[in-house]
């Protein structure tokens, strides 16, 4: 089967072309070729060719990237988000090879080079060209679906184990208030584990949302001129009385610290992931410690502490989907390990970045970047 | 002393049950009510002081409850504390509009439950023909949940 062999008639054919002489050499050798049932519309400018896809579904698009309004990679971008699903085929000069695989990468599907072909070639090339769209089309659609069903999956899933979660939860803590009645230590005991572990399930729960909501981006940023000195202070207010309780020292240790633009909200939710993790693994007599430092155009803050670290298998894979610790005991085995997936995606998306450093058995340090607004920071606010 | 009366709103027998044996023992009148008609009904005949509202109800889900209140005199004042399993995202802007002083996930915390039933009743007269008791709570002036 050719190509052409397409019981569907084929799809207009636009051809994008400033120099008359290039222009009749590619409609001879489209027009010569018998199978070639394909409409084709000329434009030769950029304008012309945006003002035609507006108003004119096509299938393809030969393109010429030398045109008297735009040059070289514009004219791609410009036309490629002009162009729906049309696939385009760059038609390049000799010496434009280059762009033009750069370009390939960049979602155009193939390119030719100017001069004669072979017959049937230049309508080859578009046809395979509108193949590959589709197919890619396609499996965008099929992407995006399964995403959704995901997404829709997930969201039921952790609204209907929410009411019996809630049951089990009220029910215990009515135990334990002795509100049916006097509980022995013994009893007691159990019921707190009970609770422990219903905690826990709320927070997988939890997770299970907060991922899904990273996926499809639908987390809301709310960026603005922050100071950090102040998200720590709260952060170790908040945390103190567990630290207190696990007798594990914590503090904080800054610089004088620009304003960094973020989102304050999430700045204390990672945070408070990364302190989480590091009060869990570390031992009584440690230390917790977050660091701001300046660091270029961006703050740098890092949670350190002194609990048992990160193994050298580990330390890249620690931010990966469902990261368990191969130490798989109590401690470790402690939500769905989204805590730092989600932390990451949290801090690129305000524009910094996050990584892990750490010696087994020395203690771990995770730090990330904000970008600062390029002003000091606001007297009123550190007062 | 009056006691302060709650309208325990919640389609779950077993949470129902669970929450109305939670807000009697904070010290609260509790009347309860497990769909969207009743807790309409319910509430004109009761005339709580704070309702406890799950979302997802049958017979008009909770969206449909807050509508019916917001346009009834006699129940558009009553503040509603919302108890859901929803996604609050999704919940938090259809709830705006309505007179909700605070949204709940479930499960929630007991402090937080508390917490939220006694701002939501800040300001309020308790009824004078609910049962009196000793140790029914005071509103709190604040509440940072």
């Amino acid at each position: 089967m050719t190509p052409t062999d397409e019981s569907a008639a084929p799809g207009r054919l636009l051809v994008v072309e400033d120099s008359p002489s290039d222009l009749a050499l590619l409609m001879l050798q489209l027009d010569e070729y018998p199978g070639n049932r394909r409409p084709v519309d000329h434009a030769a400018s950029l304008a012309d060719a945006v003002g035609r896809l507006q108003t004119t579904g096509y299938d393809a698009i030969l393109l010429d990237l030398g045109l008297p309004d735009s040059d070289g990679r514009d004219t791609f971008r410009e036309l490629s988000q002009a162009s729906g699903e049309a696939a385009i085929v760059l038609v390049t000069g000799t010496n434009d090879s280059l762009l033009a695989e750069q370009l390939v990468q960049q979602g155009a599907q193939d390119f030719l080079h100017k001069g004669v072909h072979r017959p049937g070639e230049v309508l080859r090339a578009v046809d395979y060209a509108v193949r590959r769209q589709r197919v890619l089309a396609e499996l965008n659609r099929a992407r995006d679906e399964q995403l959704l069903a995901k997404d829709q999956f997930l969201s039921h899933v952790s609204h209907e184990l929410r009411s019996p979660l809630a049951v089990v939860h009220q029910f215990t803590s009515l135990l334990l208030d002795e509100v049916g009645g006097p509980v022995s230590s013994e009893q007691r005991e159990f019921l707190e584990v009970l609770m422990r572990n219903v905690r826990q399930l709320k927070i997988m729960i939890d997770d299970l949302l907060e991922v899904s909501r990273v996926q499809r981006g639908r987390v809301s940023l709310e960026c603005r001129a922050v100071a950090l000195p102040l998200v720590f202070a709260e952060m170790l207010a908040a945390y103190r009385p567990r630290a207190t309780d696990a007798q594990i020292e914590l503090a904080a240790r800054d610089d004088v610290l620009p304003d960094v633009i973020a989102d304050p909200e999430r700045v204390r939710e990672v945070l408070a992931n990364l302190l989480d993790n590091s009060l869990k693994f570390t031992p009584s007599g440690g230390q917790v410690t977050i660091e701001g430092h300046v660091d270029k155009d961006s703050v740098k803050v890092t949670v350190r502490d002194t609990g048992r670290g990160i193994s050298a298998s580990d330390i890249t894979r620690v931010f990966d989907q469902f990261f368990q610790s191969n130490q798989s005991d109590e401690v470790s085995r402690n939500g769905l390990g989204l805590g730092l997936f989600v932390s990451r995606d949290l801090i690129k998306r305000q524009g910094g970045d996050m990584w892990a450093e750490s010696i087994s058995g020395q203690g771990a340090a995770i730090s990330f970047t904000l970008p600062t607004s390029g002003q000091p920071a606001a007297l009123e606010e550190t007062a | 002393m009056s006691r302060y009366k709650v309208l325990v709103v919640e389609d779950d027998e077993d949470l129902r049950r669970a929450l109305t044996l939670r807000v009697t023992s904070l010290g609260y009148e509790v009347v309860s009510a497990q769909d969207g008609i009743s807790a309409v009904s319910v509430a004109r005949t009761e005339r709580p002081d704070v309702v406890l509202l799950d979302l997802g109800l049958p017979g008009g889900d909770g969206i449909s409850v807050l509508e019916r209140y917001a346009n009834m005199a006699t129940l558009s004042g009553i503040p509603v504390v919302v108890l859901t399993g929803r996604d609050p995202l999704v919940a938090g802007p259809a709830i705006s509009r309505f007179n909700v002083s605070a949204l709940l996930g479930k499960p929630t915390d007991n402090d937080q439950l508390a917490g939220a039933l006694a701002t939501a009743i800040v300001g309020r007269e308790p009824d004078p023909s609910a049962t009196a008791i000793d140790g029914a709570p005071a509103p709190a002036a604040t509440w940072f949940g």
